[in-house]
């Protein structure tokens, strides 16, 4: 590949431009490591330099950047274009399963490989990859990479940049992995259900060099994916849309599905013509005012598929540096936050941040990732839970849900207070 | 005595007092059980002509009447208990016919079951299931004299006392919810000559069944629906006690698995073995004529139906059947047949608007002793039915999860 590399130091160039405006806008509220403008009237002059300079005739709103700083860099290339050799194979299934999420309490759920969440894919910057999927159920899925760029027709969203990969069936999504940073994949057929319960995955990209590895020299690399599940719900909806495929997969095998039983149309037209000669479609409430499927009740949160007390901790040492990342495979927001620590932000949605944030509660909403680094400089047993302390919670019983902790490791020696496992506050 | 201060016999009285007046011997709880209420709103519009045997035997009758029997509301409540098996009660009642004498509302449902994933038990009163399979008319009792193993306890004239009744049940299930075995001992519901119910509530029957169904979920999946064979054995009280063993089997099949243009054939046969050599039935008992003599009769019924179920995309919007029942009975010059086409449209999620039509004519010494030859009844049907549940926290046996994905207790 051409791509130009970084040059040595943290927030290099090539780091700045995957930051993107949050980064930037970030970056310009903290002030910190950016050559910002230091007052009113160093701002002034910066601008009217830049007005002088600028060959479209209006004001630059960043006049201190690069003419094209904002544009991609890396040309996103489709499968034809990929090596003959040397592409990394991966399988992929997916089934359903019995998943214990705390012990003595299981629900069904959608799995990847089986796994809660799937089995995190650890790639190379630039590499490309081939995605062998398989279904193993009677329902219909397909695999978005999300925050990736790729070719569209592998961006696997049904009846958009692909048919649903049918029952038995196996499709292969060919992809270079870029750009780098903590991303994730997911069904993206049936979202609230499929997704949530649980196709999700972490995808992690990881670039030739570095920069929070040089910048922080972090020793451990932990992956934390936050989940949300509605069991009562999904139990509702995987039984009613199994029913229903099972019928649907007859119809399939017989030619006689058509659009209207389907809900797929070729056009729009074709769908209001149909809605003009009669056909009901199924948001109307008299055909679907039992089947609140936004309105999930929501009673169990997992960390990688565990609800406390069944989450792993985060180990750590005195002195040593961890990198964590988040990705938020669940439907809700969650505000993790950790006692007895600040922490900085280096990357969201995969992307390197401009400059770093020091916080201590960091919200990821639906399908946002994000990666912090944590210093150890306080040993003890620290709390690192959702903040909306209701998903902290095992079915509305507090503790539970979104809780896991920062252990030191020393602490084994420690003479002082150890952690219980509490369940009925 | 001041005013607060309560002597000790005073307050052992009042200690005793409240202890007594405790609601009900059960312990507290402290958990909502999930909650089921199902109805029915089934309202006809009857034109019945019956005709008479002949100028001046029997009755010429016709008349309109508006039926709402049959309309029901039931609740079920269940919960899962601390072995993660289930238990709950039912609780529900039926509209029955005003010629009935049952008063304005029937208890039907009043039972408590316990649930695991290859056993059910039932107490209470609910269904006799004395039969194999149902049929697509518009109420149970439109063939009840077919499609029913009958009460010989009863000389009432109402189809509850043929349907209801209490008892103990125990049911098996197995190969994935397919197959199931059902014993039971119950209590049919005794009248006297006169059709009175009767304080009679030992068990007088026991009754065994062996079928296979597929689940609701999977209705489609197979050729054979359903199938089974039962028996319901009486211990009627004839001369020192007898029994009054009815057969049953049936078969369902789906001649399209088309689930959205299915059509399902079914078939039952009920051979009841009557009581006495030849079938002909105690004189105290009365005769044919009455509820109770047909069911103390030897006969062999035939039920078949053929259903066409319309579902554009997988909702049920039309339904068109036909059902034919023939009953004989042996020993005696005795047959009566019955034809009930109908044909329901659903203009809404549990509203549905219909139309069904019955013919019945009766043959020898039936006739004679009905006093009719044949009847005729159209019902223009507008029925809502509606089914909520709150509180679901656990899958049922027969959801499609538990059958093919590993059942969760």
């Amino acid at each position: 590949m051409s791509e130009e590399k970084p040059e040595a130091g943290v927030y290099d160039r090539r780091g700045f431009l995957h930051a993107g405006a949050l980064g930037f806008a970030g970056a310009m509220v903290a002030g910190n490591g950016l050559d910002v403008p230091k007052g009113p009237a160093e701002a002034v002059t910066r601008a009217a330099e830049a007005k002088a300079t600028d060959t479209r005739g209006g004001v630059r709103a960043w006049p201190d950047r690069p003419e094209g700083w904002w544009r991609h860099q890396t040309p996103v290339l489709s499968p034809t274009q990929a090596p003959v050799q040397g592409i990394r194979e991966i399988e992929l299934d997916v089934r359903i399963i019995r998943h214990e999420i705390v012990p003595g309490y299981s629900f069904h759920v959608l799995a990847f490989n089986g796994q809660v969440p799937g089995p995190e894919l650890r790639l190379n910057e630039g590499e490309w990859v081939k995605v062998y999927f398989t279904n193993r159920t009677e329902l219909l899925h397909t695999i978005h990479w999300h925050g990736v760029d790729l070719q569209y027709e592998q961006d696997g969203v049904p009846y958009t940049t692909q048919h649903p990969v049918m029952p038995n069936a196996t499709f292969e999504y060919t992809f270079q992995a870029i750009p780098a940073g903590t991303r994730l994949y997911h069904c993206h057929f049936g979202t609230p259900l499929h997704m949530q319960h649980a196709m999700h995955g972490a995808l992690i990209i990881e670039p030739e060099r570095d920069p929070i590895k040089e910048e922080f020299g972090y020793t451990r690399d932990y992956t934390l994916v936050l989940e949300s599940f509605a069991t009562n719900d999904s139990r509702d909806d995987l039984n009613f849309m199994l029913e229903r495929m099972k019928q649907r997969l007859w119809l399939m095998k017989e030619g006689l599905l058509d659009d209207e039983t389907l809900a797929v149309f070729e056009t729009k037209q074709a769908l209001l013509e149909a809605i003009e000669a009669g056909w009901d479609p199924p948001y109307l409430p008299n055909r679907n005012q039992k089947r609140e499927r936004a309105a999930q009740d929501y009673n169990f949160f997992a960390i990688n598929g565990k609800a406390y007390p069944l989450t792993e901790p985060i180990m750590i040492r005195r002195g040593e540096t961890i990198r964590v990342r988040f990705v938020n495979g669940g439907g809700l927001m969650h505000h993790m936050h950790l006692h007895g620590h600040q922490f900085w932000q280096v990357a969201e949605d995969g992307n390197v941040l401009r400059s770093p944030l020091q916080i201590n509660t960091i919200s990821l909403g639906p399908g946002k990732t994000a990666d912090i680094v944590i210093e150890g400089y306080n040993p003890g047993y620290w709390t690192f839970h959702d903040h909306d302390t209701s998903r902290v919670t095992n079915n509305g019983m507090y503790p539970g849900g979104m809780l896991t902790m920062l252990v030191y490791e020393e602490m084994d020696d420690y003479d002082g207070y150890h952690p219980k496992i509490a369940l009925d506050e | 005595m001041a005013a607060g201060r309560l002597s000790v016999p005073r307050f052992a009285v009042l200690f005793l007092l409240m202890a007594c007046s405790m609601p009900s011997p059960t312990l507290a709880q402290e958990s909502s059980a999930r909650f089921t209420v199902a109805g029915t709103g089934l309202v006809s519009l009857d034109l019945n002509r019956t005709t008479a045997l002949e100028s001046g035997v029997g009755d010429t009758d016709q008349g309109v009447v508006t039926n709402f029997s049959d309309s029901f509301l039931l609740l079920r409540l269940d919960r899962q208990l601390y072995t993660n098996h289930r238990a709950g009660m039912l609780l529900g009642f039926l509209f029955p016919d005003a010629e009935t004498d049952l008063g304005d509302v029937f208890y039907n449902q009043i039972n408590v079951f316990y649930d695991t994933r290859t056993f059910r038990g039932t107490l209470g009163r609910t269904r006799l299931e004395n039969f194999a399979l149902e049929f697509p008319t518009l109420r149970e009792e439109d063939l009840l004299e077919y499609a029913f193993v009958l009460n010989g306890f009863s000389n009432a004239d109402n189809s509850e006392f043929n349907r209801y009744g209490n008892v103990a049940r125990a049911e098996l299930f197995g190969l994935g919810g397919r197959l199931h075995v059902r014993g039971q001992a119950s209590n049919w519901s005794v009248t006297d000559i006169e059709g009175e119910r009767q304080n009679d509530f030992d068990v007088n029957t026991g009754s065994g069944f062996l079928g296979y169904q597929l689940p609701h979920s999977i209705r489609y999946s197979g050729i054979v629906r359903e199938a089974g064979v039962g028996f319901q054995s009486q211990k009627v009280d004839l001369a020192g006690g007898k029994w009054l063993v009815g057969l049953s089997a049936g078969l369902a099949v789906n001649l399209s698995r088309n689930p959205l243009r299915n059509i399902e054939l079914r078939g039952q046969v009920i051979h009841n073995r009557g009581v006495g050599p030849n079938a002909r039935v105690d004189a105290a008992a009365g005769t044919l004529a009455t509820p109770m003599g047909r069911a103390l009769s030897r006969s062999t019924a035939l039920v078949a139906s053929l259903r066409f179920l319309r579902r554009p995309y997988q909702l049920d919007r039309l339904q068109a059947a036909a059902t034919v029942g023939y009953k004989t009975f042996s020993g005696v010059d005795a047959s009566q047949l019955t034809l009930v086409p109908n044909v329901f449209f659903q203009l809404g999620q549990g509203v549905d608007v219909g139309v069904q039509y019955q013919y019945e004519s009766f043959s020898g010494n039936l006739a004679e002793l009905l006093g009719r030859r044949r009847s005729h009844s159209v019902k223009f049907v507008l029925v809502f039915s509606f089914q909520s549940m709150f509180n679901d926290y656990f899958g049922d046996r027969d959801d499609i999860l538990n059958l093919e994905h590993g059942y969760i207790s």
